[in-house]
């Protein structure tokens, strides 16, 4: 059996199965060319653009946007004020006390030693490793006495700060909660007054991460309240949120882009009422 | 030739898609048109979020009082000043000395800061003494942890065999003025009236830390209602002929006397007097010079007694021209609550200018405290459940609140009732505080 080759039998002529024609004309050969110079080098020159001109990026041109978020303003869970009563005295009833360190006066000229005693002195702090371990104390609390509800409204709640119905407002559930979480872990010391305090604000920054643990927190306020005192107490309490992971409460789906992995303004303001006007 | 023209049309598009890809992330940086810009709940990706955390809460300074360098004995009336003084202040927390772990021998009178702030303390107090031949020489200095290891504030004093205390009184009421602005009040006085006998009242006066109590000398035993005036201290004494007079301490003769009137008390302030004097039944405030001249009566008859002046020289006092006994400045009604309230007292409060006064609830009476304006919710309770506790007085610096308990003494308080200390263990009436 010969075989002709294919290429000497002038007579056979293989149908083409598809538009394949071996074999590259010029413009096909340059457009190829192009193609691969732009697939290899337009990234490469974006890249180059951008560590040359960093600035280019239209975004980082834009300032800071600061968002506030409006608070949910809540209304205070009590009785209601009763104009024809004697108020009730209010007294933390928290997990300290003060220590009764000072000594009554030695020096009696009444000798007035049978008037009935005091009784039973406050009792002492109960301290225990734990309990210094929690940050919330309160200087004059007492263990004694009744816990009394406090003047505000029945259909109000806990931990609600507004007794006069008209001044609730609606606002963001998790912004309220979030500075009642923050509100909770801070302590500036009672040698700022509270008169004093109420003038006092200081704006920290602080970047959150996706887990709503701090990650960062601004060396300087972002605005000083002008009392060191203050605001070191403040800076302070975020450090130990930082420095311990604590997590931040979980914001609702709705809300979480604001918070989740997102740089923080916290207005801290001493005045009980929220009344940030200080920090402007 | 046709052929070639479809086959390089046909790359044409896969050229201009890989061109689009490379440049795909450029489109998506660029920012969102203004019209499309995303509300609060959805910020764009340079927003900063705001939120507002109001009110913190209040935790004591803590402040550590290591023994001072100097004689032992010296050293110890210091350190006892100093403690008394700050845990009455409520505004310190001192700390306990057993838990110090710094060195104090080789520190000195200056501090290692991180030894300090190893045991909590965020201030602390050094000194020494040293004897000099006309007394003592006392250096006091304040430091706070977190300013390292200069001192914020440095004094020194040279005083007598028996002013120690009272340098420290000054320093410790420096140190509040560093603090706060405002000096202490450390060190001042407090006078009250108290039974000495059936029928018989003397008056007496206490430091503020309830050292000193002693009975002032009186032209009479039955001696009101002492209150601090010009260049001393007067009181009203009932004489052998049923007379009531203002006296002075240390001056036998009456300063004032009033035909026909008693008179039950007095107060100063503004460089004016105000008595209650007793006339036909009914007792009534007059107000004239602090020497007593020009006097005119303010009130219209009924009971009106115990007058106090207000910082700006307003007039509180107690009438029942309403029916009870309520508080009124200047004819207006401040106490809006309770059927019986009395003994009111100014406080220059540094958040507020308040008046206290003691209110009866039940068969009790207890400290109330109300804004100068008078409005109902402003009303503070400042005891309760504990005892009867009576007219109160207000310090200088309007920090502190003391008044008789029948819990067995004189107590101090903060504005708010907080910190009760039982300071003297001495009851009476007519508690009035030098300076306000």
């Amino acid at each position: 059996m010969n075989r002709a080759p294919y290429r000497s039998n002038p007579d056979h002529k293989p149908r083409p199965r598809f538009g394949w024609i071996p074999g590259y004309e010029g413009d096909e050969i340059a457009v190829g060319v192009a193609i691969t110079l732009a697939i290899h080098a337009i990234p490469i020159a974006v890249l180059l653009l951008k560590a040359a001109f960093p600035n280019v990026d239209p975004k980082t041109e834009e300032p800071i946007v600061t968002r506030p978020v409006i608070a949910a303003s809540l209304l205070k869970l009590g009785k209601p004020f009763d104009p024809s009563k004697l108020p009730d005295r209010l007294v933390p009833q928290a997990r300290t006390a003060p220590k009764q360190d000072v000594l009554a006066s030695r020096e009696d000229p009444l000798k007035k030693h049978d008037l009935p005693d005091a009784g039973p002195p406050p009792p002492n702090t109960k301290d225990s490793d734990i309990t210094k371990l929690i940050a919330k104390t309160d200087p004059f609390a007492e263990d004694g006495g009744k816990a009394r509800p406090e003047e505000g409204r029945p259909e109000g709640i806990e931990g609600g700060t507004e007794t006069d119905p008209s001044k609730v407002h609606a606002g963001d559930m998790y912004a309220a909660k979030l500075g009642q979480f923050l509100h909770d872990r801070w302590q500036y010391p009672t040698v700022i007054s509270q008169g004093e305090a109420n003038r006092l604000c200081v704006v920290l920054q602080v970047s959150v991460g996706p887990r709503m643990t701090l990650w960062h927190l601004r060396a300087d306020p972002v605005k000083k309240s002008g009392n060191d005192l203050f605001d070191d107490s403040a800076r302070e309490m975020l450090q130990k949120l930082l420095d311990d992971h604590v997590a931040l409460p979980e914001p609702p789906d709705e809300v979480a882009d604001q918070y989740r992995g997102r740089t923080v303004n916290l207005l801290l303001a001493g005045d009980s009422h929220g009344d940030s006007s200080k920090c402007r | 030739m046709p052929m070639k023209r479809l086959r390089f049309s046909a790359l044409l598009p896969a050229f201009a898609a890989i061109v689009a890809l490379a440049s795909l992330p450029a489109v998506a940086q660029t920012p969102p048109p203004a019209s499309n810009l995303p509300t609060v709940s959805q910020p764009t990706g340079g927003a900063v979020t705001q939120v507002v955390v109001s009110g913190g809460n209040r935790s004591l300074f803590k402040i550590a009082l290591p023994p001072i360098m100097g004689t032992q004995e010296a050293a110890s009336a210091v350190v006892e000043t100093e403690t008394r003084d700050y845990n009455l202040s409520s505004l310190f927390q001192v700390l306990d000395p057993a838990s110090f772990t710094a060195n104090l021998a080789a520190e000195g009178t200056g501090i290692d800061p991180a030894s300090w702030r190893n045991v909590g303390a965020e201030g602390v107090v050094k000194g020494s003494t040293s004897t000099r031949s006309t007394g003592m020489h006392v250096e006091l200095r304040l430091y706070v942890v977190s300013r390292g290891g200069d001192p914020v504030l440095k004094r020194e004093y040279d005083v007598g065999p028996t002013g120690l205390r009272g340098a420290v009184h000054q320093f410790d009421n420096e140190v509040v003025k560093w603090f706060t602005g405002t000096a202490g009040s450390f060190g001042s006085r407090l006078v009250f009236s108290a039974t000495t006998g059936r029928g018989q009242k003397g008056i007496f006066t206490v430091d503020s830390d309830g050292q000193g109590l002693a009975r002032l000398p009186a032209t009479s035993n039955v001696a009101l209602a002492p209150a601090f005036g010009q260049g001393g201290i007067y009181y009203a004494a009932g004489l052998a002929d049923g007379s009531y007079s203002l006296f002075k301490v240390g001056s036998p003769a009456a300063v004032l006397q009033r035909t026909g009137g008693l008179i039950f008390g007095a107060a100063f302030g503004g460089g004016k007097m105000a008595l209650v004097i007793s006339q036909g039944g009914q007792s009534d405030i007059w107000v004239g010079s602090a020497d007593g001249s020009g006097l005119t009566k303010t009130t219209n008859g009924g009971l009106n007694t115990h007058p106090a002046f207000g910082p700006g020289g307003q007039l509180a006092y107690v009438s029942n021209m309403g029916g009870n006994p309520q508080i009124y400045v200047d004819g207006k009604r401040v106490s809006w609550r309770g059927t019986y309230n009395m003994a009111p007292a100014w406080c220059n409060d540094p958040e507020g200018t308040k008046i206290l006064f003691m209110g009866r609830d039940g068969a009790t009476w207890d400290i109330f405290s109300v804004d100068a304006g008078g409005s109902a919710a402003s009303m503070k309770r400042l005891t309760q459940d504990q005892g009867s506790n009576t007219y109160p007085a207000c310090s200088p610096d309007g920090r502190s609140v003391a008044f008789f308990s029948t819990r067995g003494g004189l107590f101090t308080a903060n504005t708010g009732g907080m910190n009760q200390q039982k300071i003297a263990s001495v009851t009476g009436e007519s508690l009035r505080w030098e300076g306000n």
